[in-house]
C-alpha cells in the first residue's frame, strides 16, 4: 500500500519538476487566511445592519422556496414549529412525528406548552441513542439548529456533532432549522472564517433551501431526495447564552 | 501632421475572391489622404495551416510575412482573423526562437484591423460615407474575442448616412466557418451557418455587414443556396459607397 | 452506447442534430446559462477573481504531490482510508475488493463522471452487485440504457413523454408526463434504495488538503444521502480535483455553482473526511477516498496541457459552445463532452482515437471567454491538431491524415512563392469557369470540395485579383508607381 502511494506521488512530483524554480513556496501556498477583518465585521455588527441582513436573507430565501418565519421569542418559535407541524402533510409516514437535534436551544423551546402537538411523537437525537435511526425514518419533520446562516445566499451552516447527526436535516420529508439572529452572517467568506475558527469540525453541510431538480425538461421541481420543504425559524430577540449552544456570537 | 503610410495586408481570400473589398479599403484610405504601400509578393498569413495544426507550414508563412512587412510603419488588414493570427499566434509560433520572436512582436505591434485603425489610430468615425439600407453587423469570432474589437465597426456604421443599424440575436455566435472545419465537418458547419442566417433574417435587415471575408463567404454561400436575397458586405464596401458593393 | 469506445463523431453528431427534443433543450439551456455565466463574470465585485483563482490552481498543481500527501494525511487523521489508484483497473480492483470483503449487495451512486470514465459500474454489476444511479438525470439514463449527454443535465436529450413511458415501463407507475409527478415517483423509488444500500459511491467536486476533507455539491440531496446512510462511503477523486486551502475551496466552489447553473450556491454542499464518530446514528462506518491518476499525471507533465487540469467541471463551456449546442453530448463518446471533453478525452484516452474531437470545432473561443478558471481550450485544441498533423512520439500519436498533410505541404510551397501563387490563381480561374452558375456562384461539386458545396454555393475566383487590379491602377497612374514595392528577396 505504502509503495503504491510512494510510486504515485513520485510520478506526480516528476511531472511537475519543471516548475520547481518558478512556483511559490509551499509555505506560501498553505499560508493561513487572515480572518480578522471578517470576524470583526461579524462581531461588531450592530442591530441596524443585522436587520438589513435579515431582509436580504428573507428575500433570497423566497427565491429558493425556503420559508422564513421571524419569531421574536422562544415562545413564538415554539408556536411556529407547532403550526408547521399541524399544517404539513406527511409523505413517507402515516402520522406526523418530530425528530429534533439534542441542542440546548431546542431544549429551551417550550414545545411542551404547545397543546396542539401534544400527541405528536417527538424524539431527541441523543448521543449514542440506538433508536435515533429508526425514529428519524419514522419522522415527518426534522428540527435542527443552524450554527450560522448566510444572508447573501439564504444558506444555513450545519455542523455535525455528537447528538446532532446529519440525517435529521436530510431524511424526514420536512426540515425546520432554527436560527438565532445574532448568528446571521453576511456572506460565504464570513461564514468560512467562523468555520475555520471552529476548528475541529468533523463533517458539515451548507444547506440553501429544500431539495430540487430540473433534470426533466428543465422544469424546476422541489423535493428530489432531500427534504421537500424547508423552514427557517429565526429567533430575532437575544437569548440566554446557555441556550445559544456551542457557537456563541462573539 | 502627415498620416503614417499604411502598408496593405489584404488577405489571400480578398486578393483572390473579393478584390472589391481591397479596393474599397483603398478608396477609404485615399479619401482620408493616407499614403499606401502594397507589397505585391504577399500571399497568406498562414492561418489555415496554423488552425489545422500544420505549424511548420504556418511558421514558414509567418517568416515570409515578417520579412515582407517588418519595415512597414503600419500594417492594416480587412480581416480580424488574420490580424489575430499575426498579433496572437506569430509570437507563439516563435516562442522558442528569441530573435524571430522579437521580430514577430515588432510586427504584431503595428498590425491593425481596418476598423480598429480608422477609429483607434486615426481617430475617425465619420468618413462622410453614404449607403442606404438597414444593416445588421456580424461579430466575427477572432475579431470580437481575440482582439476585443466590437464597438469600432458599429461606430463607423452608425455614421453612415442613410444606414440604420439593427442588431441581430447572438451577433457574436460563430458562423460555423472555422477554416477546414467547414469542409471536414460540413453538416455541423451548416447547422451553425443556418442559425446565423436565421438570426440575420429575423433582425429585419437587408444587409449583413462583417469585418472578415471568411465569415462573409460562408454566410453568402449558404444564403445563395437557400435563395435568400440579402446583401452580404464587408465594412469597407459600406464605407466606400454603393459602387464598391 | 458504451462509453470510451470508438464512435463515429459525425454519425452521432448527425443523430444529435436530428433530435428535436435535444435541439430545443440545448437552445434554451444555452440561451440562459451560457450567456448568464458571461454576465456573472462581467459583474463580479472583484474583476480579477478568475485570473487569481487560475493562478492558485496552477500553483496547487505545481505542488500536487505534496498537496495530495497533505490531503491523505488529513483524511487518515479523521479515520478515513486513502487509496492511490494508478489507473482504472487499480481503482476498480480496490472498490470491488472492498465490496466483496464487506458483502456489499447494493451500491447507490452520486453523480460521478470519473466513475463513468473508469467503468466501475460494469465491474460491480459483473459481480452481481446492484448499482443504482440516484441523481435523477443519471437514474433516467441508466434505466433507459443510455448515457449522459451533459455534465450537469444528463437527460437533456429526452423529453417528458419518453421519460413518462420509461417510468411506466420500468417503475410500474401509471403513465404521466408531468415532471413533478415523475420526479416524485423517482424520489419514492430511490429513497428505498438510498436507505438500504450497503455502499455509497460518489465523486468529489473539490477536495481540501488543508482540512483533510472532500466537498460534494448537489441540488437533489442524493449525494448527501449516499454519503450518510450506507455503512460504506467510497469517494472517487481525479487527482487534480483538490484545493490547497479552505479559502481556495470557497472561491472554486462559488465559481463552480455560478458556472454550472448561475447559482450563488447549490442547495447542498457537504464536507466530509472520515467515518462517523463512535455512537453517531448515521454517517458511514468507513470512508474511503480513491485518488485516481488514469492518465492525469501525463497531462500534468506536459506544460502545453497542464492547465486543463485546473478545470472544475462546471459545464459552462458546454452551455456556450455552438458546436456542442447542435450536436449534443453523445457525439463525444465520453463522459466528458463539450469543449472540455474535446480536450481531455483525447489526452486521457488517445489522440488518434479521438481525432474528430480535436478537429471538430471552429475555435470560436466562446469557451475560453466563459471558463471560470480561464482555461484556453482553443489553444489546446490547436496543440492537439499539431500532434495529429505531424505525429508525436511522446504522446504516441501517428500523423492522422496524410492527404491533408500533403495538401498543406503543397499549400506551403504555393504561398511561399508569389509567382507560383499567382500562376495557381490563374489556373484555378480557368478551371472554375465551367462551374460558375448564372447567379455568379459555383454550385454543388462532386469530390473533395463537396464538403463545402453540398450545402453552400462557392464564391468563384475574381476575374482580376486585387494584386492585378492594384498593378493596373499603378500603371494608369505612374505618379504613384513608387508605391509598388518588391520584397527584399524578390519573391
Amino acid at each position: 500500500m505504502d509503495d503504491k502511494r510512494t510510486a504515485f506521488l513520485d510520478r506526480v512530483r516528476m511531472a511537475v519538476q519543471d516548475s520547481e524554480e518558478t512556483r511559490i513556496a509551499w509555505s506560501e501556498l498553505l499560508a493561513p487566511c487572515d480572518d480578522s477583518a471578517r470576524l470583526n465585521a461579524f462581531a461588531q455588527r450592530g442591530p441596524d445592519e443585522q436587520q438589513i441582513l435579515l431582509q436580504t436573507l428573507v428575500e433570497q430565501a423566497s427565491l429558493l422556496h425556503l420559508q422564513t418565519h421571524l419569531c421574536p421569542t422562544l415562545d413564538q418559535a415554539a408556536q411556529c414549529i407547532a403550526e408547521i407541524t399541524l399544517t404539513s402533510a406527511t409523505e413517507f409516514t402515516a402520522e406526523p412525528a418530530l425528530i429534533l437535534h439534542d441542542h440546548p436551544l431546542l431544549r429551551a423551546l417550550p414545545l411542551h406548552a404547545q397543546a396542539a402537538i401534544n400527541h405528536t411523537p417527538r424524539h431527541w437525537t441523543g448521543n449514542r441513542d440506538p433508536e435515533v435511526r429508526n425514529r428519524t425514518l419514522a419522522a415527518s419533520i426534522g428540527v435542527t439548529v443552524a450554527d450560522w446562516a448566510i444572508a447573501e445566499s439564504a444558506t444555513i451552516v450545519q455542523m455535525t456533532r455528537p447528538g446532532q447527526p446529519r440525517s435529521t436535516s436530510l431524511v424526514p420529508s420536512i426540515h425546520i432549522a432554527v436560527l438565532l439572529l445574532s448568528h446571521l452572517t453576511a456572506n460565504l467568506a464570513e461564514a468560512y472564517a467562523l468555520v475555520r475558527r471552529e476548528q475541529n469540525c468533523d463533517s458539515w453541510t451548507l444547506i440553501s433551501g429544500p431539495s430540487k431538480t430540473a433534470d426533466i425538461e428543465a422544469v424546476m421541481v422541489h423535493g428530489a431526495h432531500g427534504p421537500k420543504a424547508m423552514h427557517l425559524v429565526v429567533v430575532t430577540e437575544p437569548v440566554n447564552d446557555a441556550h445559544a449552544g456551542f457557537a456563541v456570537a462573539s | 501632421m502627415p498620416a503614417a503610410t499604411v502598408t496593405l495586408f489584404v488577405q489571400c481570400l480578398v486578393d483572390a475572391l473579393y478584390p472589391e473589398v481591397g479596393e474599397a479599403m483603398v478608396q477609404v484610405f485615399d479619401r482620408l489622404g493616407v499614403p499606401l504601400l502594397y507589397p505585391e509578393a504577399q500571399t497568406c498569413c498562414g492561418q489555415p495551416a496554423y488552425n489545422s495544426g500544420h505549424h511548420r507550414e504556418a511558421e514558414a508563412a509567418a517568416r515570409r510575412f515578417i520579412d515582407l512587412f517588418e519595415d512597414a510603419e503600419a500594417i492594416v488588414c480587412p480581416s480580424g482573423s488574420c490580424v489575430a493570427m499575426v498579433r496572437r499566434h506569430y509570437p507563439e509560433l516563435f516562442a522558442h526562437q528569441p530573435i524571430m520572436r522579437e521580430r514577430a512582436l515588432q510586427v504584431a505591434r503595428k498590425t491593425f484591423e481596418f476598423s480598429e485603425y480608422l477609429v483607434d489610430v486615426l481617430g475617425v468615425v465619420d468618413l462622410g460615407a453614404a449607403f442606404s439600407g438597414i444593416a445588421t453587423y456580424h461579430d466575427s469570432c477572432h475579431l470580437a474575442r481575440t482582439l476585443g474589437i466590437r464597438e469600432q465597426p458599429r461606430q463607423l456604421l452608425r455614421h453612415v448616412q442613410g444606414l440604420s443599424l439593427a442588431e441581430m440575436n447572438n451577433s457574436d455566435a460563430c458562423c460555423g466557418f472555422g477554416g477546414t472545419f467547414s469542409v471536414n465537418y460540413p453538416e455541423i458547419s451548416l447547422a451553425l451557418v443556418d442559425d446565423k442566417i436565421d438570426n440575420i433574417l429575423n433582425s429585419g435587415a437587408d444587409i449583413v455587414v462583417g469585418c472578415d471575408v471568411s465569415c462573409l463567404m460562408n454566410i453568402r454561400g449558404r444564403m445563395s443556396r437557400r435563395g435568400e436575397n440579402l446583401r452580404v458586405l464587408h465594412l469597407a464596401q459600406v464605407l466606400a459607397g454603393e459602387e464598391r458593393a | 452506447m458504451k462509453l470510451g469506445q470508438d464512435g463515429d463523431y459525425v454519425a452521432a453528431a448527425r443523430e444529435g442534430m436530428g433530435n428535436p427534443c435535444l435541439q430545443g433543450s440545448l437552445r434554451s439551456l444555452q440561451a440562459r446559462y451560457g450567456k448568464g455565466a458571461l454576465d456573472v463574470w462581467k459583474t463580479l465585485p472583484d474583476p480579477n477573481l478568475r485570473s487569481r483563482v487560475k493562478a492558485r490552481r496552477m500553483q496547487t498543481l505545481a505542488h500536487l504531490d505534496r498537496v495530495l500527501e497533505l490531503l491523505s494525511q488529513g483524511v487518515e487523521a479523521r479515520g478515513g482510508q486513502v487509496f492511490f489508484a494508478d489507473n482504472a483497473e487499480a481503482a476498480n480492483g480496490y472498490i470491488l475488493d472492498l465490496a466483496r470483503k464487506r458483502g456489499v449487495k447494493r451500491v447507490v451512486k452520486g453523480k460521478s463522471m470519473l466513475s463513468a470514465e473508469i467503468g466501475v459500474d460494469a465491474v460491480l454489476e459483473a459481480e452481481g452487485i446492484e448499482v443504482v444511479e440516484t441523481d435523477l438525470g443519471e437514474f433516467i439514463v441508466q434505466i433507459a440504457g443510455s448515457s449522459a449527454s451533459h455534465i450537469i443535465a444528463p437527460c437533456i436529450h429526452m423529453d417528458r413523454r419518453q421519460i413518462g413511458r420509461l417510468f411506466a415501463d420500468k417503475l410500474g407507475i401509471p403513465y404521466s408526463e408531468d415532471p413533478p409527478t415523475l420526479t416524485q415517483a423517482a424520489r419514492k423509488a430511490l429513497r428505498e434504495k438510498l436507505l438500504t444500500a450497503d455502499m455509497g459511491l460518489t465523486g468529489c467536486n473539490i477536495a481540501c488538503a488543508e482540512t483533510g476533507q472532500i466537498s460534494l455539491v448537489s441540488n437533489e440531496g442524493n449525494i448527501r444521502m449516499a454519503s450518510t446512510m450506507p455503512k460504506l462511503h467510497v469517494a472517487l477523486m481525479g487527482m487534480e480535483r483538490v484545493a490547497a486551502t479552505l479559502e481556495d475551496q470557497r472561491e472554486l466552489l462559488q465559481l463552480l455553482t455560478q458556472g454550472a447553473a448561475l447559482q450563488k450556491l447549490s442547495t447542498y454542499v457537504s464536507f466530509v473526511g472520515g467515518p462517523r464518530r463512535k455512537g453517531d446514528p448515521d454517517g458511514p462506518e468507513e470512508f474511503h477516498l480513491v485518488i485516481v491518476d488514469n492518465g492525469r499525471s501525463r497531462i500534468l507533465a506536459d506544460p502545453e496541457f497542464r492547465e486543463v487540469l485546473a478545470c472544475i467541471r462546471c459545464g459552462a463551456c458546454l452551455n456556450i459552445c455552438p458546436v456542442y449546442g447542435r450536436i449534443g453530448g453523445h457525439a463525444y463518446h465520453s463522459p466528458y463532452s463539450g469543449p472540455i471533453g474535446a480536450v481531455v478525452t483525447p489526452l486521457l484516452h488517445g489522440i488518434n482515437r479521438h481525432a474528430d474531437l480535436c478537429k471538430g470545432e471552429t475555435l470560436c473561443g466562446a469557451c475560453r471567454d466563459v471558463c471560470p478558471v480561464e482555461n484556453d481550450l482553443p489553444r489546446m485544441l490547436v496543440a492537439l491538431r499539431c500532434k495529429l498533423a505531424y505525429g508525436d512520439p511522446g504522446w504516441g500519436v501517428r500523423p492522422h491524415n496524410r492527404l491533408e498533410a500533403l495538401g498543406f505541404k503543397i499549400w506551403g510551397r504555393i504561398v511561399g512563392h508569389s509567382r507560383l501563387y499567382a500562376a495557381m490563381l490563374t489556373i484555378a480561374r480557368a478551371l472554375q469557369r465551367p462551374f460558375v452558375g448564372r447567379n455568379g456562384m459555383i454550385g454543388p461539386l462532386p469530390g473533395l470540395k463537396n464538403g463545402w458545396t453540398a450545402g453552400r454555393d462557392l464564391q468563384p475566383m475574381a476575374e482580376q485579383s486585387f494584386r492585378e487590379r492594384w498593378r493596373a491602377r499603378q500603371n494608369n497612374n505612374p505618379a504613384t508607381a513608387d508605391n509598388s514595392r518588391e520584397t527584399r528577396h524578390g519573391r
